[in-house]
This record gives C-alpha cells, sequence and structure tokens, in this order.
C-alpha cells in the first residue's frame, strides 16, 4: 500500500479504505503542519491550522480531481488555515513583539553552515508578521506573488513591495551579523 | 556570490530549520484524517446519486425539453431542470438554473417525499432523500435527477461521459455499484444510474427501487417516469415549490429592511451558522478593498468555485473598491463587492418572512472588531430568522443576480440581527462607512 502514487490512494480512500487514508496522511502531514507551522510560528496555531487542513482535505476527498497533486493542495488548504489562525489570534500585530524561534536544534555535520541557516531563520522569525508571513510564503512555501496576494487577500504590487521592504530588513540584520 | 544570491540561497534553505509535528498533534489529525473520510462517504454516494438523478432528469428534461422550448435555443441561457410527474407520483426540484448553482436538482417519487428531504417544500439541494430512501416500500420508486455546469468541481469524469440522446429510458440505466455502497444494506435497494452530457451540462440521474431486483412493473413505471423530465430555459425554470423570496423593493426611501428565514447546512449533525464582522481597511479616497463588512455564512459549498453559495446574508458599508471581495479563496477566486453586492441574501436559502425581530443586542456580548474575520458559530436549529436593515446612499432594491438578492448601491450604515425562530437573538452586527464594526453574540455561541 504504501508503494502506491496517490492516485491510487486517492480512489481506494473512496471506497473505503482506511489504510489508503493513513498512507496518504502520514505522507503528508508532516509537510501540511511545517506549512502551518512556517506561517504562524506557533505550535498551538500550526496544530490547529494543520488539523484544520487534514480533516477539511479528508472530508473533501471525493470532489479532488485526482489528476492533480494531492500535496500542493493539502499544503495551499493548510497555509490557508494557518493565515486565517493569525487572522482570528490577531496576532499579526502581536507576534512583532515575540520571541519566535524556528529552527531545532539539532547541529548538523555542516554546522558553521547550520548556525548561518540558524541565524536567517531567526532573523525572519523577528520579522514583523506582515513581512515574515510574505518571505515565508514564497521563499519556504515557493508560492509565487499572485498565489501570496490570493492568500492574503492583498493587491501584487503590496505584496512585492512588502517581500522587498523585508529582504531589506533582513539584508540589513544579516549583514550586521556577517552572515552574508 | 554576490550578498543578494547569497541571501536567496539562505532564505531558501532555511526552511530546513523548521521544526517537525509532535506525536500527540499527529495522533490527533490522523484520527481526524479518519473521521473526515468515513464521515464523507455517505456524502459521496448522495452526491453521486444526486447528480445521477440530474443527468437522467436533464435526459428526461432534454427530451420533454425539446416539446417545451424552441429548437436551437437549448444551449443557451440558463437551463431549469424537473419532472412532470406521472399520476400519483410527486415531483420536487431545487430552485435556481443551473447557470448560478452547483448544481439543480429534481426528484421524482411515487411516494411522499420525507419533511427531512424537503427544504421550503422543495428538493433539499444535497441531492439524495436519504430519510425517504430509508423507509422506501418494496414497491416504491425515487428518482433524483441532477445537472451541473461542466467548468464546475465534478469529480466523476464528466470528460469521460457519453452525450446523452434523448429522450432517456430505463434502458440507459446501469447498476450503480462502481463506488460499492448499498444505501440501505439491513434492506438493499435497487440502485440505478445513468451519467452523460447534454448540451455541455453533466447529468446525473439515480433511480431508487424498494427492492434489488424490480419487477418488470416497477421498471415500467420508472420508465414512463423518466419521461417526464423536463429542461426548460426560462429564467424561472425549475422553480421551488415554495417560492423564493420575491425581489425586494425598498421599506423606505434609503433604506432597506428585510426580514428572512433561512436554512442552515447540516454539518456533523449541528444545524450551525457563522456570525462574522470585520472593520473596514485599505480604504483608498472614498472606496475600501475590504468594507466594513458583517456576514451570516453556513457551509454548503466545499468548493473555492461556488465559495460564496455558503453565505446567507451580508452586508457592507462604505463604497467597495474594485479589489474588494466578498469571500476570498485560496485559489484566488474572488467575489467582487462592486457584482455580488454590498447587501445580499441568499435567495435559494433564505425566504422572506413575515416574523419580527427587534434590531437588539440585548443579552448579547461583544464590542468592536478589528480588520480581520471575527467569526462565531451558532447553532440555529432547522430554521433562523435573520433580518437586515441598511441606510444607502440611494435609494434602491434588491435584485436578482446568481442565487441572491442584492443591490450594489454603497451603504452608509448596516444593522444584521439573527434569531432563533422563537425569537431568542443568537447574534447582532453592525457596519458604518467609517470602517468600524461592531459584533455581538449570544453566550451559547462560541468563536470558530
Amino acid at each position: 500500500m504504501r508503494r502506491r502514487p496517490d492516485t491510487e490512494l486517492i480512489v481506494l480512500a473512496r471506497k473505503g479504505s482506511d489504510e489508503a487514508v493513513e498512507v496518504l496522511f502520514e505522507r503528508y502531514w508532516p509537510h501540511a503542519w511545517r506549512s502551518a507551522y512556517a506561517v504562524t510560528a506557533d505550535r498551538g496555531l500550526a496544530d490547529d491550522a494543520a488539523q484544520e487542513a487534514i480533516e477539511k482535505a479528508f472530508s473533501a476527498l471525493e470532489r479532488f480531481d485526482e489528476t492533480r497533486p494531492f500535496g500542493p493542495w493539502l499544503k495551499r488548504i493548510a497555509i490557508n488555515r494557518a493565515v486565517d489562525q493569525l487572522r482570528r489570534r490577531r496576532r499579526v500585530e502581536v507576534l512583532h513583539d515575540e520571541e519566535t524561534t524556528f529552527h531545532t536544534w539539532e547541529i548538523g555535520e555542516q554546522a558553521d553552515e547550520d548556525l548561518r541557516l540558524w541565524a536567517v531563520a531567526d532573523s525572519v522569525a523577528a520579522l514583523g508578521a506582515g513581512k515574515r508571513v510574505v518571505i515565508v510564503l514564497h521563499y519556504w512555501l515557493d508560492l509565487p506573488l499572485d498565489e501570496i496576494a490570493g492568500v492574503l487577500g492583498l493587491p501584487v504590487g503590496t505584496v512585492a513591495s512588502r517581500l522587498a521592504r523585508a529582504k531589506d530588513e533582513l539584508r540589513a540584520v544579516l549583514e550586521e551579523q556577517h552572515v552574508v | 556570490m554576490s550578498s543578494e544570491r547569497e541571501l536567496e540561497r539562505l532564505l531558501g534553505e532555511a526552511r530546513e530549520t523548521l521544526p517537525r509535528p509532535d506525536g500527540d498533534s499527529t495522533a490527533q489529525a490522523r484520527e481526524l484524517a479518519l473521521a473526515a473520510a468515513r464521515r464523507r462517504r455517505p456524502r459521496l454516494v448522495r452526491k453521486a446519486v444526486l447528480l445521477g438523478a440530474v443527468v437522467v432528469a436533464v435526459a428526461l428534461a432534454v427530451g420533454i425539453g425539446a416539446l417545451v422550448a424552441p429548437s436551437g435555443t437549448a444551449s443557451r441561457g440558463p437551463i431549469g431542470l424537473g419532472f412532470l410527474p406521472e399520476p400519483g407520483w410527486f415531483a420536487f426540484q431545487t430552485g435556481g438554473e443551473s447557470g448560478e448553482l452547483f448544481q439543480t436538482v429534481a426528484v421524482a417519487a411515487n411516494v411522499a417525499l420525507d419533511r427531512e428531504d424537503q427544504v421550503a417544500g422543495a428538493a433539499d439541494p444535497s441531492g439524495l432523500p436519504y430519510a425517504t430512501l430509508l423507509k422506501l416500500p418494496s414497491d416504491g420508486i425515487v428518482i433524483v435527477a441532477s445537472f451541473t455546469r461542466p467548468n464546475q468541481p465534478v469529480i466523476f469524469g464528466a470528460q469521460t461521459v457519453p452525450e446523452l440522446e434523448l429522450p432517456l429510458g430505463i434502458r440507459d440505466a446501469t447498476p450503480y455499484i462502481q463506488y460499492g455502497t448499498q444505501l440501505r444494506p439491513e434492506q438493499p435497494l435497487g440502485q440505478y444510474e445513468i451519467r452523460g452530457m447534454f448540451k455541455h451540462h453533466y447529468v446525473n440521474v439515480h433511480i431508487y427501487f424498494g427492492t434489488p431486483e424490480p419487477s418488470a412493473s416497477l421498471l415500467a413505471q420508472a420508465h414512463r417516469q423518466l419521461a417526464g423530465v423536463v429542461i426548460r430555459r426560462t429564467s424561472r425554470a425549475a422553480e421551488p415549490a415554495s417560492k423564493p423570496a420575491s425581489a425586494a423593493s425598498t421599506s423606505a426611501p434609503g433604506v432597506i429592511d428585510r426580514t428572512v428565514t433561512c436554512v442552515p447546512a447540516l454539518v456533523g449533525g449541528v444545524r450551525q451558522i457563522d456570525t462574522l464582522a470585520r472593520a473596514g481597511s485599505g480604504r483608498r479616497g472614498s472606496s475600501w478593498d475590504s468594507p466594513a463588512f458583517a456576514a451570516i455564512r453556513t457551509t454548503i459549498s466545499g468548493s473555492a468555485a461556488t465559495a460564496v453559495d455558503d453565505s446567507l446574508v451580508w452586508v457592507t458599508a462604505g463604497a467597495p473598491s474594485a479589489e474588494a471581495t466578498v469571500v476570498s479563496t485560496l485559489v484566488g477566486i474572488t467575489f467582487p463587492m462592486r457584482s455580488w453586492g454590498t447587501i445580499a441574501v441568499s435567495r435559494r436559502q433564505c425566504r422572506t418572512s413575515s416574523k419580527r425581530i427587534p434590531l437588539t443586542k440585548k443579552g448579547l456580548s461583544g464590542g468592536a472588531v478589528g480588520p480581520f474575520d471575527d467569526q462565531w458559530d451558532c447553532a440555529g436549529g432547522r430554521r433562523v430568522v435573520v433580518r437586515v436593515r441598511a441606510v444607502v446612499e440611494t435609494k434602491t432594491a434588491l435584485n436578482s443576480y446568481r442565487g441572491f438578492l442584492r443591490t450594489t448601491v454603497p451603504v452608509k450604515s448596516a444593522k444584521l440581527v439573527v434569531a432563533t425562530q422563537s425569537g431568542k437573538t443568537l447574534s447582532y452586527a453592525e457596519v458604518f462607512e467609517s470602517g468600524k464594526s461592531r459584533l455581538f453574540v449570544a453566550p451559547s455561541c462560541f468563536p470558530d
């Protein structure tokens, strides 16, 4: 079962196979959760958003076009729910002053490089939420500007300018730390 | 490597620092996934059945419709669907037309349709008369027909089904076994299906017999009723038995005051409605990218393409810009307020009511809300009463637009009250052209 492609798993899940549902879940849950976490920078909010996304996606399996990739679809739902979570909790403003850390403290073999990446992640986390969300959607979750605009309900031009300002701010911080 | 490119590289690779979900969260999510998949299976069958029924109905409608409408007009304009009932049969259909609905559903049965399968005297738009089928006697027959536009998110591979030729007959039907679901396992039904395309509409008809092996007499009855499907091309085609709210006129110059009864969707066994409000944001001179907004929603569509169908009533205040949308979706589909309305009432889920409910927030708690949706869930019962009172810039009426009654005239201020049928107030919202918005809800509601 675990080797079956998504399309077959979706068809089997629709026919009532719990095993197919579980395999799909195992395959994509970590990605959905990490997407939600990237946006919210909060484990609790990420749990809520990703679980909502999972529930919504599996509730809508019968409407899903199995000729399209399942993973990106679930990721988009997770991102949207995460943005909703931010809006609901009104944390966009609050996050600016919070200490947020993205990285996991696992030192890899490339310790120096890891430290640089941690510094980048910390700097991203320290951005105001409005800028941080644009950065993570674009660089970590690979959304183009027009899709970010759709997710956030903003004009594309606003997203582009916000992204540019966020990068300027990041560059200044990272140059000060001699990371770039 | 330039610092710009290095920054781009580091930004991209920093995603690897993201943590992973913990075990508890993963376990909960797994249970939710399994429960959601199990919960949806009956609905899948239900939708398939409805779609199948629509197919049959459409096909039949095409046959009869060819008589009703002049030739050469069949593919133009909205198409409504219905049955001409045979003697002793009952016929129901949802309101609206395929041009404005995800699907149009018609039901014909030689038994009375259970009340649970009706909404305001019309067929339940979900499309599966489940309560009726559970009690269907051995000589009972139910035919459910639906049709859907091919560009709607139909899941059953509309592109692979054949073109239908009319009139349809029972010989066109095949046993409905591909999804392997018997709706009444303890006393099996005979389940048959017809699927196909007609005039760019996806048609699906399901025929249910009270016995798994229908007699020649039952098959003949079904065959005759299948020939009774009608497709009409007038804008009032397939009008429900209970008429939708009539086009509203203003109660006074510059004021709209409407009270309607709405049907919340059944979600997880609960008739639940969402009340949400947000303050205005993104002001551009005299207009707003996101005007002050309040709405009553329920869960119907399940699709970004029809997300606006979840809205029962909404009000705004302040002039909307071209960017303003009633609903934002993940996939970038928008529903511009300038088209969909500054005030709107669902024609499909709401009907004009003679009830009078006060515009009061007595017994509720809340206050000013911010620019992001402040949303609350309230259990509303089978019906809720909604009153809208708005002061508009110029005299206007609510006109029909794609399943809603709406005006596009900018609103100065508006109030929205939701109450149970017994009169208990559930929520109260008000919006102002200054961008301010307030929301108050009953203690029984909870944040979404």
